[in-house]
This record gives structure tokens, sequence and C-alpha cells, in this order.
């Protein structure tokens, strides 16, 4: 009890925004027994399998960051979020959010924080947007003055003028996700939560929303927490990455360190004037070959990529050269493998 | 015919699996019977007939009209949504082969509903007052009756479908729907209770066809009775299956031109 | 200080929630007119089959259809002002299985006073505003602080068994056909003239399932004063809604160590 008290307060000294230290969280998932006798038995006694969400997870974000926040389903990627906002509580472990400890006292922390679930929407479906806004800054107790000037600005910045007063049953998925971010920022939190913030949208949307996010973390230095299954925006917005994978964290860093250090990997793809030649070379894959084309994968570890286009360009009239990075969702995946 | 027989069959097995939402809607059918239990109990006293009625046919009388109402299929809600969606105007070419298709698709399930009902809350009443009096042979013509019953209760909900959608709701038009069929239909109480000149409108309403004389053959079995029922039973059928045609088919023209 | 503070933010909040819903029903304002009028006709058809009744049996057990009358200004203002106001109490399984506690959750507020006042059923209104009217029609003025104290007992005892109710589904799988069943089990008895019930059934009416108090006991107030009975009410009242707290915060805390019998995602 005294060392919890002690550690309590040097987390309080801190000058992170969210810490988490050692945390835990397990579930007891009632296991379905089958069969006409295991349906009676499963009422009597109960067989129950323990489910480890999060194992032992522990990194910390400072104010201001854009921190990425990536798994497979089930990794306890949700599981670490709920338990940020101090909507579960975590078996053991210390967990600080802007020095408060969530589940003693969430609702103080509620006011500090915001989220947006891509797939479970806080507008009221029926109203205009505005509506959702005005409720919101009687929910969160702004001051009538300071939340007139508040989403002034934010509607402003966010273009959503003309479609704030329709029923947001009418808007389109982008505009709507635009509304919805702005509702999570009416009452000025300082950790935004973003989880799957562009699941659906297209293409044009995805980047409107991905500049946005990134404004209002430069702008106001909102700490954010950002989930997403699309690897794009995570390349495009953040700079770190946290991958949790089975409970536990298997990479906390840059997200650049991220593509250089785990897949030493780059693909090249070749067009030329007249047949293309290539003789075999060690660490190099032919990936493809037509008859003017080639596409090549170098392992970057053992061969220079230099050295390839070297060869390349020496034994042919080259037209056109690309260089391709590896897709991030290779560089997770081996992430995942490890 | 042979579609409309199988997908009633295919129907009717896959609402098996909705059993548990039955036997929580007849154990709230059962709550009903018990106040109305404590309610005759008291009303009867120490009287042996009201209005030619034991308090043992009464309580049997309920259970019938309960669970004939409450295996009403939700064909209004149905409707009503997909004239609001628009989905109908697909279906609307061929208007009959609508109906028919929406009716093998909840018969099926009415079926389920009553007989679970019926035997869930027969139970209670056998608990509580004993069995009713009658002779066994009379019970494929009660049911042949009861299913009439339920039939005429679909059509009328599927001829209101197309109000739901003027009304844009559902759910407001079938409640009171089922308030008519709860009062005018003798569900709660026989229509013999009620004062003279009531009894008489009633009886010329469909409405009674849906819940009083199913139950009222039920209690107290008689062939000419029988014959009457089924004769009207088919009458006002046939009536509002027509009915609904016709205003369907209105509708599909009125579609058409306005273009959906 | 505090706590008066408290108060008005949440009479704010709830006024600003009253507000949305008002706002809702009438985007879809046809809809929300056929379902007030459909709810009033209803509730007219029913006094109209307790005239019936009445005509034709002048007294059951001592009950006329007076009484009958102020059953229904007692309850039908119940049921509005808590159909209104605490428009989500029948959602309140719902939203536990679905997981959209955890919306309320993220909020600043009082989760279970947040879960209750965020939607209005406005079924409910036509009762409301009927049970208002038969109550200006018939409660003489003299009764009339008396009338308004039971009604408001009434509408906390059946906000709590809701709460009781619902709170279920943080035990069991499978509770949002028991729960709605018992909701619906509680208006029906309480619907009914406390006069049929004997013996047994009248305790299961009063302790149980608590139509007695909802519905019998103020009309019995309302008829002859009686001291007593009203302690009593007063006394079930407290008891009911400190249990009915109670089992919600147990089953949250259940809730939020995440060990629910099924796995939310």
């Amino acid at each position: 009890m005294k060392q919890e008290k002690k550690q309590d307060s040097s987390l309080k000294n801190s000058d992170y925004t969210i810490i988490i230290k050692d945390l835990k969280k397990g579930f007891k998932i009632k296991q379905k027994q089958g069969g006409f006798s295991g349906f009676f038995k499963s009422m009597i006694k109960p067989e129950y399998k323990e489910v480890h969400a999060v194992n032992n997870i522990s990194f910390n974000v400072k104010e201001g960051e854009l921190v990425a926040f990536i798994g497979p389903n089930g990794a306890g990627k949700s599981t670490t979020l709920k338990i940020l906002s101090g909507i579960l509580y975590p078996d053991s472990g210390q967990v600080s959010v802007l020095k408060l400890n969530p589940q003693k006292d969430r609702k103080k922390l509620a006011y500090s924080i915001g989220t947006v679930f891509g797939q479970k929407p806080q507008l009221w479906f029926h109203l205009p947007a505005k509506e959702s806004f005005d409720l919101f800054s009687k929910i969160y107790e702004i001051p009538e003055k300071e939340y007139q000037e508040r989403i002034a600005s934010l509607i402003k910045r966010f273009e959503i003028e003309d479609i704030v007063d329709q029923p947001v049953r009418k808007l389109s998925l982008g505009q709507r996700m635009r509304c919805e971010i702005v509702l999570a920022l009416v009452h000025k939190p300082k950790i935004l939560f973003l989880d799957e913030p562009t699941i659906g949208l297209d293409i044009i949307a995805k980047k409107n929303i991905r500049e946005l996010i990134k404004e209002i973390n430069e702008k106001e230095k909102v700490t954010i927490l950002l989930t997403s299954h699309d690897m794009d925006d995570v390349e495009k917005i953040c700079k770190r990455a946290v991958i949790i994978n089975k409970g536990v964290i298997v990479y906390d860093g840059k997200i650049n360190d991220l593509k250089n250090n785990y897949v030493k990997k780059k693909t090249i793809k070749a067009l030329s004037e007249s047949r293309i030649k290539f003789d075999k070379e060690k660490n190099v894959k032919i990936l493809k070959k037509s008859e003017f084309g080639i596409k090549l994968e170098v392992d970057t570890s053992k061969i220079s990529i230099k050295d390839v286009i070297n060869k390349l360009l020496k034994n042919n009239q080259i037209i056109d050269l690309t260089i391709e990075e590896p897709e991030i969702e290779e560089i997770i995946e081996a992430v995942y493998r490890k | 015919m042979n579609k409309y027989i199988h997908i009633a069959r295919a129907n009717f097995i896959n609402n098996l699996m909705y059993l548990q939402d039955v036997i929580w809607s007849s154990a709230f059918i059962a709550i009903i019977i018990f106040i109305f239990f404590n309610l005759w109990t008291v009303i009867f006293g120490s009287n042996q007939y009201i209005a030619g009625f034991t308090i043992v046919m009464m309580l049997w009388y309920l259970v019938m009209t309960e669970s004939i109402v409450t295996a009403q299929s939700q064909v209004l809600e149905d409707i009503g949504e997909e004239m609001i969606t628009g989905n109908i105007a697909n279906y609307l070419n061929k208007p009959y082969s609508y109906i028919f298709y929406k009716y093998s698709y909840s018969i099926g399930r009415s079926i389920i509903k009553f007989l679970i009902t019926f035997i869930m809350c027969g139970i209670v009443v056998f608990l509580l007052l004993g069995p009713l009096n009658i002779n066994l042979i009379y019970i494929p013509c009660i049911l042949l009756i009861v299913l009439l019953a339920m039939t005429l209760n679909f059509v009328i909900m599927a001829f209101l479908g197309v109000f739901a959608f003027w009304l844009e709701d559902a759910k407001g038009l079938e409640f009171l729907y089922s308030k008519i069929v709860f009062t005018l239909g003798g569900m709660l109480v026989p229509l013999d209770i009620f004062p003279q000149w009531l009894h008489t409108i009633c009886l010329y309403l469909p409405f009674s066809y849906i819940a009083y004389y199913p139950a009222k053959l039920f209690v107290g079995f008689g062939f000419i009775l029988f014959f009457q029922i089924l004769i009207v039973e088919i009458a006002w059928i046939a009536a509002f299956a027509l009915l609904t045609a016709l205003v369907y088919k209105y509708c599909i023209r009125r579609v058409s031109i306005n273009g959906g | 200080m505090v706590d008066r503070k408290m108060v008005l933010q949440h009479l704010k909040t709830q006024w600003a929630y009253l507000k949305i819903s008002i706002k809702t029903a009438l985007e879809y304002r046809l809809n929300f007119i056929v379902q007030t009028i459909s709810m009033i006709l209803n509730d007219l058809v029913w006094m109209i089959f307790w005239f019936i009744i009445f005509n034709k049996f002048t007294q059951i057990n001592g009950w006329k259809m007076q009484d009958m009358i102020l059953l229904y200004t007692v309850i039908l203002v119940a049921y509005g002002i808590t159909g209104v106001f605490f428009g989500n109490r029948s959602k309140i399984a719902i939203s536990i299985v679905e997981g959209r506690l955890d919306y309320y959750m993220t909020l600043p507020k009082n989760i279970l006073y947040h879960l209750l006042t965020s939607r209005a059923s406005w079924f409910s209104l036509g009762d409301l505003l009927l049970g208002m009217g038969l109550a200006f029609a018939f409660i003489p003025l003299n009764q009339v602080p008396l009338y308004i104290l039971l009604v408001i007992l009434s509408s906390i005892i059946i906000l709590s068994f809701s709460i009781i109710s619902g709170s279920l589904a943080f035990f069991m799988d499978n509770s949002e056909e028991t729960c709605r069943t018992l909701n619906m089990g509680l208006i029906s008895f309480a619907s009914y003239p406390i006069s049929i019930y004997q013996g047994f059934t009248r305790i299961l009416i009063l302790l149980i399932i608590p139509a007695g108090f909802v519905s019998g006991v103020p009309v019995q107030l309302l008829k002859s004063f009686d001291m007593t009975w009203l302690l009593y009410m007063i006394g079930f009242t407290i008891l009911l809604t400190i249990v009915a707290i109670s089992v919600f915060y147990y089953g949250l805390r259940k809730y939020e160590s995440g060990n629910l019998l099924y796995v939310r995602t």
C-alpha cells in the first residue's frame, strides 16, 4: 500500500501527459460447452477461460504528441483506451492521465478528454450537428460566450458552415466525420482519442481529415492517440507508433525507424527501351519480368540499392525507374511476427 | 402455390429459433390472465353465470383471445417500413403475390406463437380453475376458425399498412389497431358484457371475428355457430384482401406517375 | 454551495436534452402527433372499457368508477412524467448489453442520471396531457398538494423499479426480455382496480411488483387520507430508491471490471 502511494506521487510529478506502467487486464470469458449436457453444465458450473487482454504494457506520451496505436483486432487496443478513459478498471499497474487517476477521477478527467469513434457516432442523427454541439456545451458546462467563440472558430476551421444546420442523416460520411471531430473538440480537450476516424471515407475525405487532425495537434497542442487500420492514416499523421499484439507492446518508436529497421527491402520497377537485361543477382529477387520491364525486390541489408540501380543502368537504356518503399502493412506484419 | 407452402414451412422451422422471445411474451400474457382471474373472481362473487359464461369459461375465453391476438404478425410495421424506404416498389407489380408472400412468411410464425401462448396460458388457467368442459372432437373445427381469424387479422393489418405510409408512422397505427381489437373485438371481455346497442354494432364489425367469435366457439361449441362464423370470416377475408389489392394497385399507379 | 451548483448544472443539462428531444420529435412532426394521439386514444379506450364494466357491475369489491378515474389521474401523470423526462428508463438493459454505457461514462456527468434522461418517450406525452386534464377536472383544489406529492412518489417508484430490472443486464444473459416483462408487468398490475387483489397477491403487488404503491395506495389516500399509509408510501419509496441506486452502481462496478458474461467489443 505504501509503496503504491510513493509511485503515485512520482507519477504526479512527471511531465508526461499519459503514463502507463505495468498495466495488466484480463477477462474471464465463459466457455460455451457443447452438447446437451454441456448446456446444463454451463449453468451450474461454468467454465471460464482467462484472456490476457493487456499483459504488462508500459508506455508514456508527452503533451502534444501524435501517437498511432496499432494492433490487430483483439490485441488490446480498445481495452487500453477504455482503461485510459476510466471505463474499465485495470487488474494491476498504474495509469495516470493528465496527472489524474482515470479510475478515481473519471468525471474530472472527462472534462479534458475528447473521443471520436468511427463506428459509434455521438452526433444526434436526426438533428443538425449544431444541436449536438449546443448540447455538449451544456454537458461540459462551457460558459456561453466562450462556447460561441469556440464553435465559430471550429466551424470555420473545419469548413462546415454550410452543413452544421442540416440534419446529420443528410450528410455524407466525410462531412459527418468532420462534425464528429468538432463535437469532440467543443470543450477544448487536452487529449483526443481517435478510433478509426477515417473508416469508410473516400480518398479526398481521408486526406481532408488527416490534415485537420494534424492542424489541431499543431495549433492547440492536443495530445492525440490514434487507432486505425488504415496504414496511410498512420504514416501520414503520426510520427510515433506503438504497436500492440496479443496484449504486449511489440514496438514503440518512430515510424521512420520502423521502416528502416524492420523491413530491409525496397522494390525497383524499371522500364527499358529495348529488351531488358538483368542477370541473376544474389540478394535481389525478380518479382516480375516482361519483355521491356522488370520488378525487383532488393534486400537492402545485404546489397545497396545504388549498386543494383547502377547495374540496371549499365546494361539497359532505362526510360523509367521507380523505387518503392515497403508497404507499411508489410512492416507491421513483420513486427507482429516477431 | 407450392412456393408459398414451402416458404411457410421454411419460416415455421426458422422461427422455432425465436422460441425464447415467444415464451417471454406468453409469460406476459400469463400475467394478464392472472390479473383477470383476480378481477373475475371478485366480480363473479357467488354468482355462477354472467352473460351466459361461467368463470371457467370466462378465463378460457381470455386464453383463446389473447393467444390469437398476440400471434399477430408484424405485417403492418413491415409494410409501413417498406413503403417508407421505397422498397415496396419492387414488389408492387403483382400485389396479390406480394400479399401472399407476406402471408406465407408470417403465418408460420403466428401459428407457433399461438400454440405456445395457448399452451402456457392454458396451463396457468388449468392450475387456477381447472379444465374447460369441451368435447375433443370439436378441436379441428376450432383450429380452422382460429387459423381464419389470424388470417383476417393479417389481411386487415396489410390493408392498414398503406396508411402507415401516409401517416409516416407504423407504430402508432399498429398500437391503435390493437386497442380496437382489444375492445371492439371482444378480446378483454366477451361482447355479451357490453350494453346491447354496442354489442350489436360490434357484431357487424370484422374485429369480432378475430377474437370474440373464435373464443366464444371455443368455450361453447355449436355446429350452427361454427358454420355461421366460417362463412362470415371467409367473407371478411375476401373483402379485405380485395380492398388491399385495389389500394396497392392504386399506389403503384401513383408511384409510377411520381417516380417513386 | 457546491451542491446547489451541481443541481443547477444537472437541470441545465436536463433542459438541453429535453430541447433536443423536442426538436427531434418536430423533425418527424406527423409521426410525433400520431403517436401522441394514439396514446390519448388508447387511454380513452381503456376508460370507456372501465365505464362499460362499472356500468354493468356497479362496483368491484368496493371500487367504483370514480376510483378508477382517480387511478388514471395518478397513473397517467406518473408514467407521463417518467416517460417524458426519463424516457430512457426502458432502454437501460439494451444500453448495457450494447456497450452504449461507455458513451455515458466518457461524459463528465452522473452516469445514472444521464442514462435515464437522455431520451424522451413521446408516447408518454399523450399520457401526461390526458392525465393532467383528468386531474384538473376531478381533483378538488384542497387535495392538489397531496396529489402532487403522491404522483412524484409514484414516479420515483416506477423509475426505481425500471432501474432495478434494467440493471439485471449487468448480472445475467438475455436480460432484455425479462426486464421488459417486469416493466410491463408493473404497469399492468397498476392499471386495474387494486381491490381485486386478495391475500397473498396483495402482498405481491405491494412489495415485489409495487403496483400497489404506484396506483393503489395513492388512490386510497386520495379517497380517505391516512397518515400511516402516507408514511408507508414515503418509506417504501425511499427504500426502493436506495436499492435501485445500489444495484445499479454495484452492477456498474462489475461492468467496469469487464467481467460480464459476454464480451463487449
